[in-house]
């Protein structure tokens, strides 16, 4: 059967089954919190909440499990790390590719806090331009904000490269792999000395919605903005700002349901079924056809998304899915500072992003046939 | 006699409980006494038996833990 769905930017569509299953299933016996009932099932539940977080450790390259903070989503993430820094008057470097869950929180806190962004010197396709990068005085930032794979055209930024050169300068550096990480393409957090990362479960880890982390190494540097009970030290109500990770940001009842989803989905991830070369040979096909097309430009660093715009159509979306049951997402994709940046602004494009393990060329080769159908109408 | 394992936290907890199921040792998951902390809500029964056999465990996994004996 055909696989339809073009949407996997926006939440991956399918999941693995014993993913669903947990979802199915976990009411149907007693359930109660993390780190508070003591009943064997949710005991079950609950280590399998540490076993997951050691899993995304592994995941993002770093032996600091205890450093992973469980949130609902990346924009949580995002905000609890950005409002939590103390940056006031500093200079923030950000690269122009940031969706809004960075750009809002950010800009906001500098208009507040008078905070000086800059932009990254960039090309064409938004990937970091290195050689720029060096000659720009980095001793004056403090930190250094990087969207690893656009959610717009895909690019996936040389992270490697561009972060030994920002360390040289001791800059923090903040990497938001919403659209990057999966068990096939990994991060390397220690050898890198990555800062901080935010992810979310609900993309290319398969997970449900509602689940997402971070990853913060120097806990003392990020102040945790929201407090609470967490059954740790339950005795304090005055002096709540612990040290202890990861119960320094975690507060409130963990969604343990969809951690434990998120596990299984990890857990029981399924194999590469469509290989970039396939994926390439796609895009190209899209470009022949005489579409604007948004992607990277070295094909070693498109990931799995890619937008295009016709000019003379402003309906492709619901032709798609009227006429031929493809989904896709159109418009601004809430990366408003990446469609300005490569000229899509304002209306934006059509966005496909694939699934390497849902999708196979049979599927690629329905959607590009009903595009050209479509443009000769 | 009887002895508690007791952990700084529930990630701690939870990890030295899923090691020492693995291990097949019989273990009681038991409520933290009030009269010895309230960092964690839950500490492990371990029978003398098994007492080495945990420590060691718990030692090679870089578990923090330390033990109250139970009269």
């Amino acid at each position: 059967m055909l696989n339809k769905y073009f949407d996997n930017a926006s939440t991956s569509y399918p999941k693995p089954e014993a993913m669903k299953k947990v979802l199915a299933s976990y009411y149907d016996d007693i359930v109660g919190s993390y780190g508070r009932s003591m009943d064997k099932r949710t005991l079950d539940y609950s280590m399998k909440v540490e076993l997951l977080r050691d899993e995304i450790a592994l995941l993002i390259g770093t032996n600091l499990s205890n450093n992973i903070i469980f949130t609902k989503n990346a924009t949580e993430g995002a905000n609890l790390i950005i409002n939590g820094l103390e940056l006031s008057k500093k200079k923030i470097l950000i690269s122009y590719l940031e969706h809004n869950a960075i750009a809002r929180p950010i800009f906001d806190l500098a208009k507040r806090n008078n905070i000086q962004i800059d932009f990254f010197p960039s090309k064409e396709d938004g990937s970091i331009d290195i050689e720029g990068l060096e000659q720009l005085a980095l001793f004056e930032y403090q930190i250094a904000i990087i969207n690893v794979e656009s959610n717009v055209n895909g690019l996936i930024q040389d992270i490697e490269n561009i972060s030994k050169i920002l360390k040289k300068y001791e800059i923090e550096i903040m990497l938001d792999a919403s659209q990057y990480l999966d068990p096939y393409h990994r991060l390397q957090a220690d050898k890198l000395d990555i800062d901080y990362i935010v992810m979310t479960g609900h993309k290319k880890l398969l997970g449900p919605s509602g689940t997402g982390a971070i990853f913060i190494r120097n806990p003392q540097r990020v102040y945790p903005t929201n407090l609470g009970g967490n059954a740790y030290k339950s005795s304090e109500w005055q002096n709540a700002v612990f040290d202890k990770m990861p119960m320094r940001y975690e507060y409130g009842t963990l969604n343990m349901l969809g951690l434990n989803a998120l596990y299984e989905s990890l857990k029981n991830y399924p194999k590469i079924s469509l290989e970039q070369k396939t994926w390439i040979n796609f895009i190209d096909e899209l470009e022949s056809i005489g579409l604007w097309v948004l992607r990277a430009k070295d094909k070693d660093k498109q990931g799995s998304i890619v937008s295009i715009i016709d000019k003379n159509m402003s309906n492709f979306r619901d032709i798609l899915y009227y006429d031929f049951g493809i989904i896709c997402r159109d418009s601004l994709h809430c990366s408003p500072l990446a469609h300005k940046f490569l000229g899509s602004f304002p209306n934006g494009a059509l966005r496909i992003s694939a699934s390497f393990c849902y999708h196979n060329e049979n599927d690629l080769n329905y959607l590009l046939d009903s595009i050209k159908a479509i443009r000769l109408k | 006699m009887k002895y508690l394992f007791v952990f700084p936290q529930s990630r701690v907890f939870l990890l030295a409980m899923n090691y020492v199921s693995l291990a097949g040792i019989k273990h009681k998951v038991l409520s933290m006494p009030d009269s010895i902390s309230n960092d964690c809500s839950m500490v492990l029964e371990i029978e003398d038996i098994y007492l080495n056999k945990t420590i060691d465990i718990l030692k090679i996994k870089n578990i923090d833990f330390s033990i109250k004996e139970l009269h």
